[in-house]
C-alpha cells in the first residue's frame, strides 16, 4: 500500500489548537518584550480570568493543558476582548500587529473548519489569507518559529482545498469523537479485561451502524425541520441568554480546582513566553558581536 | 411494538451478518470485513439518496468530469491499488484516521465516507478498530495494523459499488500529526525535514545547506516547494513502498509491510 502525500489531509483540527494556543503564548511574549517578565505574568493571571469570566472557557487537563477545539473557536470569536485587555500593556505597534494577526487567523480559521465545498473565490481569498498570516507573524514577531503545522496551514492547507474543494469535509474530528463515545460507554461495556470490552463496543457500535441517519430516513417516522430561527432567544429577558440564566450553585471542591487549574495555566504560559523571549534576546546579542 | 424477545431476535440476525462481524486477536478488536462493512453503508447512502458526489479540481476549479468506469483490468493499476485513482475515473472518497487517546487509552481507527453530508459525525463513520494500549510506538502500531493493511489494500483493489456501477476508491490518510508520523514510517517533528508533504528542511544549518538551496527551509515563508509527491510519489509507487517515507528515497514502508 503507497500513500500519495497530496491525499495526506491537512491536520485542521490540531492546527486550530495549536496556533489558537500559540496565539495566546505570542500576546504574553508581546507583554514581556515590551513591560518585562512581572508585567508578562500579571498579565497572564489578567488573562485567565478574562477567559473564564468573559469568553466563557476553561483549560482542559488533556491536549497539554490548552483549549479544546470548540474553545478555540470561542476564543476566536471573542478577540477583541484579548485585544482589549492587551490595549495598556503593549506599544501600539505591537498591538496593531497583534490585532492583525487575529483579524487574519479567525478568516482562515473559519474557512479551515468548515465542512462544506468552498467556492473559487473563497479558496482564492483562503490562499491570500494563509500567506499573509504567516508572513505578517515571521515579520511582526520575530522570535516567533515557523512549527510544521504553520508551514502545513502556509504551504500545504490551500493546495489541498483547491485540489479537494474543502478540507473540513476530510477532517480529524470523527476519531477524536469516537474518543469521546468510547469513553461514556466505558462503564457500560466493562468485562474482564480491556481486550473483552473494547471487542462488546466494537460489537455494539456495529449494530448501531443499522440505525444511522440514512437507514432512519427510509423506516422512521418523517419530521418538519424546525422553522428557521425558531429555537433563537428573540427577547431580551429570555432566560436561554446567559446574563438572564439564573445562577446554578457550584461545588466548592470544584471550584477550587478550577482556580488551581487556571493558575497553573497562567503560571505554564509566562514560563514558556519568558523562555522564547530570552532565547530571542541572546540570539539578538550573538547576532550584534558577530 | 414489537416484543422483547423479536427484538432480541432481530438483533441476532444482525449481529450474524458478515458485514457486522468482530474479530478479536491479541492486538485488539476489528472489523472482520472492511469492504463489506463499506459497502453496506455506501449502499445505505445511494438507496436514501443521500450519497453526495465529491469531486476533484483542476487548476482552474472546475470539478474534472469523470468519464472512466473502474473495469477488473483497472483494479490492477498501481494508481487505483494506491487509492490515487486517475481524477477522471468515477471514485468514492474514504478517509482513514488513527489516533491514540480517551480514557481508558486506546488506539482506534475510523474510516469515514466523504460522499455524504456530514462525514465527521460518528454516527456517519465506521468504527474499524480498536486497540487497547497505553502507547501508540512503531512496534505497536505494527501489530494492529498487520490485519488492517490487507483489508485496506482488498478494498482498494476491489472498489466498491454505486448504484450497481463500480468505482475505484480515493484514499485519504487522516489523524494528528504524530499517528500519521508513526503510519508512515517519519521520524516526527525533529526531523530533518518534518513536513509530510514537501522537502523543506527544518532550519538553517552549514551542513545542510545544499538542501537548503534546493528544498527551502520552514523558516522561508515564500516561494514554491518541492513537493514529496512530484519527486518521490512516482518512483515510490510500486506495490510494497510508500510514496512519503522520511529519507526521500520512497522506500520506506508502512510498520506492518516492514516486517
Amino acid at each position: 500500500m503507497t500513500v500519495d502525500p497530496k491525499q495526506i489531509v491537512v491536520i485542521l483540527l490540531h492546527i486550530t489548537l495549536g496556533v489558537n494556543g500559540r496565539f495566546l503564548v505570542l500576546a504574553t511574549e508581546c507583554v514581556i518584550k515590551c513591560k518585562g517578565s512581572a508585567a508578562g505574568l500579571r498579565f497572564t493571571h489578567h488573562l485567565a480570568a478574562l477567559l473564564r469570566e468573559e469568553v466563557g472557557v476553561t483549560p482542559v487537563t488533556y491536549h497539554g493543558g490548552g483549549f479544546i477545539g470548540r474553545d478555540c473557536h470561542r476564543i476566536g470569536d471573542r478577540s477583541d476582548a484579548i485585544c482589549r485587555l492587551l490595549l495598556l500593556e503593549l506599544s501600539e505597534e505591537y498591538h496593531t500587529a497583534y490585532k492583525r494577526a487575529w483579524l487574519l487567523w479567525n478568516r482562515v480559521r473559519k474557512l479551515l473548519n468548515r465542512a462544506a465545498t468552498a467556492t473559487a473565490e473563497e479558496v482564492k481569498q483562503f490562499r491570500a489569507d494563509a500567506t499573509a498570516l504567516v508572513t505578517h507573524l515571521k515579520r511582526s514577531f520575530p522570535w516567533m518559529s515557523i512549527s510544521p503545522k504553520l508551514h502545513t496551514l502556509l504551504c500545504h492547507a490551500a493546495d489541498f482545498m483547491h485540489l479537494y474543494g474543502s478540507i473540513g469535509l476530510y477532517g480529524e474530528q470523527a476519531i477524536e469523537a469516537w474518543h469521546r463515545r468510547y469513553g461514556q460507554s466505558a462503564r457500560k461495556y466493562s468485562l474482564g479485561s480491556k481486550l473483552a470490552s473494547a471487542a462488546a463496543f466494537m460489537r455494539s457500535m456495529a449494530l448501531e451502524r443499522e440505525a444511522c441517519e440514512s437507514d432512519l430516513t427510509q423506516y422512521g417516522p418523517a419530521r418538519k425541520p424546525v422553522v428557521l430561527g425558531a429555537q433563537k432567544a428573540t427577547k431580551v429577558g429570555d432566560k436561554r441568554l446567559r446574563p438572564n440564566r439564573e445562577d446554578v450553585p457550584v461545588c466548592v471542591a470544584k471550584e477550587e480546582k478550577e482556580r488551581k487549574d487556571r493558575k497553573k495555566w497562567a503560571d505554564d504560559l509566562h514560563e514558556v513566553a519568558t523562555d522564547t523571549i530570552d532565547a530571542h534576546v541572546r540570539r539578538e546579542k550573538w547576532a550584534r558581536r558577530e | 411494538m414489537a416484543s422483547v424477545a423479536k427484538l432480541r431476535q432481530a438483533r441476532k440476525r444482525l449481529a450474524a451478518m458478515p458485514a457486522n462481524q468482530i474479530k478479536v486477536d491479541s492486538a485488539g478488536a476489528h472489523i472482520a470485513s472492511l469492504s463489506l462493512a463499506l459497502q453496506e453503508r455506501v449502499s445505505a447512502l445511494c438507496e436514501s439518496g443521500r450519497f453526495v458526489e465529491r469531486q476533484v479540481y483542476d487548476e482552474n476549479y472546475r470539478p474534472v468530469t469523470k468519464t472512466i468506469i473502474l473495469m477488473e483490468a483497472d483494479a490492477s493499476e498501481p494508481g487505483v491499488q494506491s487509492g490515487r485513482p486517475p481524477p477522471n475515473m468515477n471514485n468514492v472518497h474514504v478517509t482513514v484516521g488513527l489516533d491514540k487517546g480517551g480514557k481508558p487509552a486506546s488506539v482506534k481507527i475510523v474510516v469515514g465516507i466523504i460522499n455524504q453530508a456530514r462525514p465527521n459525525n460518528p454516527n456517519n463513520s465506521i468504527l474499524s478498530a480498536v486497540y487497547p494500549c497505553e502507547k501508540d510506538q512503531y512496534d505497536d502500531l505494527d501489530s494492529m495494523l498487520k490485519t488492517l493493511a490487507p483489508q485496506i489494500t482488498a478494498l482498494l483493489a476491489g472498489g466498491l459499488l454505486v448504484d450497481g456501477a463500480k468505482r475505484a476508491v480515493r484514499l485519504f490518510l487522516t489523524g494528528d500529526y504524530a499517528a500519521l508520523c508513526t503510519v508512515l514510517g517519519h521520524k516526527g517533528p525533529s526531523a530533518t525535514m518534518p513536513c509530510l508533504n514537501c522537502l523543506s528542511t527544518w532550519s538553517p544549518s552549514r551542513k545542510h545547506s545544499a538542501l537548503e538551496a534546493k528544498y527551502m527551509t520552514l523558516q522561508d515563508v515564500a516561494g514554491p516547494r518541492t513537493l514529496r509527491s512530484s519527486t518521490q510519489f512516482a518512483s515510490g509507487a510500486r506495490v510494497g513502498h510508500s510514496g512519503s517515507g522520511n529519507d526521500g528515497s520512497g522506500s520506506s514502508g508502512t510498520p506492518s509491510e516492514r516486517q
